[in-house]
């Protein structure tokens, strides 16, 4: 499953990115989680299958899904401010479980 | 009303707001192309750097070497600050293009050629480059927008020309902007040469004049301290303050960064402050709020979640990203954090304008790159040591406005974890 990470510069995201991966290697998940900036989603349509955005750009929630046409949601607060990477796939996951249905 | 209904009212106001900015694509093109040419103006001014050593050492061996070579030590600065305003024209239709949908490098080079021509001077030796650079900024904004609405406005309209399917995507897309990009030379021409017949003045000289009193209007205290106070405001609810408010101050900034580099450049005074230099090294310096002390006095907390958090925050906030503390302290929404998070910054930005015109510490010259720790971006983009020491004394001063409401959060946390324990 390839995750897309999204924040205003690319950079806050970024720490989450590291840790993402770091526990999907952990639990020998195959997944490709990259961090963008919010300028640059448009170079990333049909790449993606999960959208994560850092919820300090909440608001751009929206325009985000509408350009990527995948499932897209702010990480939990408290989740993205300890880059807790088990609970960002773990959310991430349960995303695409229920875009399938 | 209490705060929780009131917080919740605010953030139901907040939001769409937010939201459209985020959506107004113009807005959010002219933003993306003009924070697209920062890395062209760094650049730039590393190649300033010359005339500041020249200007260290006033005189003798070394003086005279820079004074003799110094066309050549600065000559890459003609090209990156020199043609500035023909970069930005190109990265904002670019940006407005593909939030169109439309994926082709063709719209940013009309947009380049649309803007030299509303820019540049014809005169018997050439062009004359004076309106390409910082001075052309505005202008780039208006020819982009101009030749990406002209083309979009066409290709609706299908007044452009349709190869088969099978050519190749690249020539497809050279033919298909034939005749929009005719039709906005030919626009772009009329304006000019309209404009230097009938005003007798260049097009960018009508632009200025009629932006003037916006133009010279945001560079003063009020406009900082509504632009910062909006920053922290949308903060303290969760929002990115930067990213949202930059929509409509970025353009400024970055248009006074680069008239002050071509001012110091040129020998003038520098006489702009509200650089976006400034904005990241020193009124926002180790984040929006300059949280740098909170971090520091979280991490010495007997309170197991901030001392935890703290512990999280410490590096990226030495960089200036300070999402983690934001979200994790938290601030947002968090009564003890509203005083000093949202008006602690204004007290900063009040003696950072005031340091500045008296001359306290040196004007901002140059833009130095991004997410550099406290001090090092000050001294780069002023080259005075004041400026470092304004920065730490101001990381300071936020460390004891953010003490006694730390001290009450502080207290609140242990009580909690306390009783979560019994």
């Amino acid at each position: 499953m390839n995750i897309l990470l999204v924040c205003n510069a690319g950079m806050s995201s970024s720490i989450l990115v590291d840790k993402m991966k770091k526990a999907a290697a952990a639990q020998n998940l195959d997944v490709v989680v990259e961090a963008r900036s919010n300028n640059a989603i448009n170079e990333e349509v049909g790449k993606w299958d999960i959208c994560l955005v850092g919820p300090q750009i909440i608001y751009a929630v929206d325009s985000i899904k509408a350009t990527l046409g995948i499932p897209v949601a702010a990480v939990e607060p408290r989740t993205y401010a300890m880059a807790n990477g088990e609970e960002a796939l773990k959310q991430a996951f349960k995303m695409h479980e229920e875009g399938k249905a | 009303m209490n705060s929780s209904k009131l917080q919740s009212t605010l953030m139901k106001w907040l939001m769409p707001i937010a939201n459209k900015v985020e959506q107004q694509k113009h807005l959010q093109a002219i933003k993306d192309g003009m924070i697209a040419i920062v890395p062209i103006i760094i650049i730039g001014s590393f190649f300033i750097l010359p005339i500041a050593f020249m200007n260290v050492f006033q005189s003798g061996p070394i003086h005279e070497f820079f004074a003799n070579h110094i066309d050549k030590l600065t000559y890459p600065d003609k090209f990156t600050n020199g043609l500035l305003s023909v970069y930005a024209a190109f990265f904002i239709a670019d940006s407005l293009a593909k939030k169109y949908a439309m994926h082709s490098a063709q719209y940013g080079i009309t947009a380049v050629i649309t803007h030299v021509i509303l820019s540049g001077v014809v005169t018997e030796n050439g062009l004359d480059m004076t309106y390409l650079g910082a001075q052309g900024l505005f202008v780039s904004i208006i020819s982009a927008i101009l030749s990406v609405e002209v083309t979009r406005f066409m290709i609706k309209k299908k007044m452009v020309v349709r190869l088969p399917d099978s050519v190749p995507q690249m020539v497809g897309d050279s033919f298909s902007n034939l005749f929009p990009m005719i039709v906005n030379i030919l626009l772009g021409s009329t304006i000019a040469i309209l404009s230097t017949s009938l005003g007798e003045v260049a097009f960018p000289q009508v632009i200025m004049n009629v932006l003037a009193p916006a133009i010279s209007s945001m560079d003063s205290l009020p406009s900082l301290l509504i632009v910062i106070f909006l920053t922290q405001f949308l903060w303290f609810f969760g929002l990115h303050g930067p990213a949202i408010t930059s929509a409509v101050w970025a353009p400024f900034a970055i248009t006074y960064q680069a008239e002050n580099i071509a001012n110091y450049a040129a020998g003038a005074d520098v006489t702009h402050i509200f650089t976006f230099g400034l904005y990241y090294n020193i009124l926002q310096v180790s984040g929006s709020g300059l949280t740098l002390g909170l971090v520091l006095l979280m991490m010495r907390s007997r309170a197991k979640n901030l001392n935890a958090i703290g512990k999280v925050s410490i590096i990226p906030s030495l960089f200036g990203i300070n999402e983690p503390l934001i979200f994790g302290a938290p601030i947002i929404l968090n009564p003890f954090m509203f005083i000093p998070f949202v008006f602690g910054p204004l007290i900063v930005t009040t003696l950072t304008y005031f340091g500045m015109t008296s001359g306290l510490m040196g004007m901002p010259i140059a833009n130095p790159p991004g997410f550099l720790p406290p001090g090092v971006g000050a001294f780069l983009m002023t080259l005075d040591w004041r400026a470092v020491v304004f920065v730490f004394l101001s990381l300071i001063l936020m460390t004891l406005i953010y003490l006694p409401f730390f001290k009450a959060m502080e207290a609140n946390e242990i009580k909690k974890e306390s009783e979560k324990t019994v």
